[in-house]
């Protein structure tokens, strides 16, 4: 999400930018979504604690950065509700919530606080969406909101599947796209609305399968079709929702010239000749690429974007100094529980940055270096439960500097 | 096998799923449950030597687009050429199409005793109703035509240009005996930029053998090139291939999945041609003096080019030569990899797979196709029937004087 985010606002300004990268990243493991309050009060955190990526950047350039997503989303035909400083509160595919800040519009009727009942539908070939687990749990949780009105499971759908491949969320989104096989997906849930009419349901639960590519023309469709609100709930691996970010994101950096380029694991990059070297581990021999600027979005522990010796954790690319673990956690990498509801002492190591996104430590040519999303110090996504929300905007903040030609700060 | 899965980076596999909604055969066909199992989840169970064999391994189309995807740098596509490997040489029944799908060199020989016949038969139904029948070649495909004269031939009696500045040329099989055009205009373009191109001795890559699960046989071919190309490798001569299909052999599975002497000398050695080129304009010692093609082309990215990770070097020159309106087509997999669409059982597969690659091209109706791979341009071809061009053709004559 950072190195999507900071290449489209690049490109947007006319310069050219490039990203290289591994793979496809893990942008379509997320819920599609973004997650940027989580559990903080905003205002509040960026007042306080001035090492968190939040602090960095501020409350009006978080709060621009949204409404840059939304604007870009909208133009690939993916609308996006919601605000910065607000929370939907949305089920996860085993029915606990997820709160969440960004959200397109085919899941943003699926806030569990609404009251009244929904009916929530399986896909008999999907095996992962268990229907009954997400009423399950997600009713718990209203009963202790005292929120009217109860999610009940309502069936599954029996589609014609015969002539398609693996039956994965992916799979069923693209079938759905074809006009013969939406309009039996319609048809079921006509049947199944109909046998369940007793409940007076007022909203429509599915699995995110509605459409891959043509997503917004399956919601129309099912909007004129079904009199309910229709929402989905993100399953599988990868998701279809968080599949279309990443379309949604890929496409408009490369009809604005950029460039995003695959099959690229950067080595190393230095500063040499009055620009960085950026070096891809080509098969035979690497690669070199040459820019003004460099924006290192390369993730984590998990992303491999920081690595860990057996002393201590290391930035590979650039070599910068990773933060230190935190005085009171010294001698300790990990909680000794695995599933903890305390954060994580190795979470906070990054890279530290200014408000400029710049690393701290480093010489001269590491001010021209932007340093953001997972890679910069000083915050846990997992327990603040806004990892997206740091990448969006701190991939805005590093792009709209080197568009702008500038420091912010 | 323990040594397979090392090789394939086994144990960075965090089961995503990124590669099967990446892969083009899995998401056309339910014959093939996807590169995640097929690679490494059942790898995991083959390091234990009791396997079972899994067929549908067959239909994994090498075209590595997973690898491409994984953001773990697994390397699926290694992993499942290991597995075809082992399943081959455990059939019983020799597989004649495969067995000649796999050797295009030797099959091009053998076609060019009289190309005037064997295209002539080619075209013929009841040649292609017969191939269908009795090889499992699907009827449907369209064969490239044989050259009467092949690129070695003509190279072979042409006046010698001598340079100081010398580069070693594989041909590639396709390039040699289909459409040595591409050849010509690759030694054109080359020596206009004061290089004396070599052209040793040189069999096919190995890859079809390789894709067919003839590992061993590949194995024996990749050693016959190293013989031929090492001693201009060890003068310090950069070996020119201008199929990325080809340059994608000689730079990763002569090494990677081979482990051939000498192959990782060859690897560094290895450039594709619009590579060198492109390395050749950074240093400053490109002639771009090109005189305006007034065309449009459509640029089809392919997918062992993707895999190197060098990034367009053929979209950038192409876009320097004035005139010349450029569009990227970037609709992933054409669909054939080299043998695996002309194959009867793969043939819808892999027609299916490049649809949407052909209704871009419809769509923006150029003058011609672009493409890097001699594999690609064939099914674009056949696809879109749109004349498909390489880049070194169209940059030949870009300095052709007027």
């Amino acid at each position: 999400m950072a190195g999507l985010t900071a290449a489209t606002k690049i490109a947007h300004s006319g310069k050219s930018v490039l990203i290289l990268s591994q793979g496809t990243g893990v942008l379509s493991l997320s819920s599609g979504c973004v997650d940027i309050l989580g559990k903080n009060h905003l205002s509040q955190l960026v007042q306080e604690n001035a090492q968190h990526p939040y602090a960095k950047v501020g409350l009006e350039l978080i709060q621009e950065s949204c409404t840059y997503f939304k604007k870009i989303m909208a133009a690939e035909k993916q609308q996006f509700v919601g605000e910065y400083d607000k929370n939907f509160l949305l089920s996860t595919d085993f029915g606990t919530v997820r709160p969440t800040g960004l959200v397109p519009q085919g899941m943003a009727a699926g806030d569990v606080r609404l009251s009244g009942n929904t009916l929530v539908m399986g896909i008999e070939q999907l095996l992962d969406f268990y229907p009954q687990l997400i009423t399950t749990g997600v009713n718990k949780i209203r009963q202790k909101l005292s929120i009217a009105g109860r999610w009940h499971w309502g069936g599954s759908l029996q589609l014609d599947l015969e002539n398609v491949a693996q039956f994965t969320p992916v799979t069923i989104a693209n079938w759905l796209e074809k006009q013969e096989n939406l309009e039996q997906f319609i048809r079921q849930i006509k049947e199944i609305i109909k046998a369940n009419e007793q409940l007076a349901i007022e909203r429509i639960g599915l699995p995110a399968v509605l459409g891959n590519h043509r997503h917004s023309q399956v919601l129309q469709q099912l909007a004129d079709h079904i009199p309910y609100a229709i929402f989905e709930i993100p399953v599988g691996q990868p998701t279809v929702p968080g599949m279309r970010v990443i379309n949604g994101l890929t496409n408009t950096i490369k009809k604005l010239g950029g460039k995003v380029q695959l099959s690229s694991k950067v080595n190393r990059a230095y500063w040499e000749a009055e620009s960085f070297a950026v070096e891809v581990d080509s098969p035979g021999r690497p690669t070199v690429f040459r820019s003004e600027h460099l924006i290192l979005a390369t993730g984590g522990i998990y992303g491999q974007g920081l690595t860990r010796t057996t002393e201590r954790t290391v930035e590979p690319i650039c070599n910068l100094l990773v933060s230190p673990l935190q005085e009171d956690n010294k001698n300790l990498l990990a909680s000794r529980k695995f599933f903890t509801d305390k954060a994580q002492p190795y979470a906070y190591q990054g890279i530290e940055v200014d408000q400029n996104l710049a690393p701290l430590t480093g010489d001269h040519q590491a001010k021209k270096i932007k340093v953001v999303g997972r890679s910069i110090a000083g915050y846990d996504p997992v327990i603040e439960k806004n990892g997206l929300g740091v990448a969006l905007a701190t991939g805005y903040q590093a792009g709209k500097i080197i568009a702008e030609g500038g420091e912010l700060c | 096998m323990l040594e397979q899965a090392v090789k394939g980076n086994l144990d960075k596999c965090m089961k995503c799923g990124i590669c099967v909604a990446n892969c083009p055969v899995a998401n056309n066909t339910s014959k093939f449950s996807g590169p995640k199992h097929m690679g490494p989840e059942l790898t995991r169970f083959r390091l234990d030597e009791n396997i079972t064999l899994e067929e549908q391994v067959d239909y994994c189309c090498n075209c590595r687009s997973c690898e491409i995807a994984c953001p773990s740098g697994v390397k699926v596509s290694l992993l499942n050429a290991f597995y075809k490997s082992h399943l081959k040489s455990q059939q019983q029944k020799i597989n004649f199409r495969d067995n000649l799908l796999g050797r295009p060199g030797i099959l091009a020989q053998l076609g060019s005793i009289n190309t005037g016949i064997t295209n002539f038969m080619l075209k013929k139904d009841l040649m292609k109703y017969s191939l269908d029948r009795i090889l499992g070649i699907s009827k449907h495909s369209s064969f490239p035509p044989y050259q009467k004269e092949n690129f070695i031939k003509w190279f072979g009696r042409r006046p010698k240009f001598s340079s100081s500045k010398k580069v070693v040329y594989f041909v590639g099989c396709s390039t040699n005996y289909n459409s040595p055009e591409i050849g010509k205009s690759v030694v054109q373009v080359l020596e206009h930029n004061g290089y004396e191109v070599i052209v040793p001795h040189q069999g096919c890559c190995g890859l079809p053998l390789i894709a067919n699960g003839y590992l061993d046989a590949a194995k024996s071919q990749g050693t016959d090139n190293l013989t031929s190309f090492m001693p201009y490798v060890d003068k310090g001569y950069p070996v020119i291939v201008n199929c990325t299909s080809c340059s994608l052999t000689l730079k990763s599975e002569y090494h990677e999945m081979m482990n051939l002497s000498g192959a990782t000398k060859l690897a560094g050695a290895v450039y594709d041609f619009s590579e060198f080129l492109r390395h050749l304009k950074q240093k400053g010692q490109l002639n771009t003096d090109f005189k305006p093609m007034p065309l449009k082309l459509a640029y089809h990215n392919p997918c062992h080019l993707k895999a190197q990770g060098i990034g367009e070097p053929s979209l950038e020159l192409l876009q320097l030569i004035p005139q010349l309106n450029v569009f990227e087509i970037d609709q992933g997999c054409c669909g054939l990899s080299g043998s695996y669409g002309f194959k009867k059982e793969k043939y819808q597969i892999s027609m299916h797979i490049g649809q949407k690659l052909f209704d871009t091209v419809a769509q923006i109706n150029p003058d011609y196709v672009t493409t890097d791979c001699n594999g690609c341009a064939m099914q674009l071809l056949h696809g879109t029937g749109k004349k498909t061009i390489h880049p070194a053709v169209i940059l030949a004559k870009a300095i052709e004087k007027v």
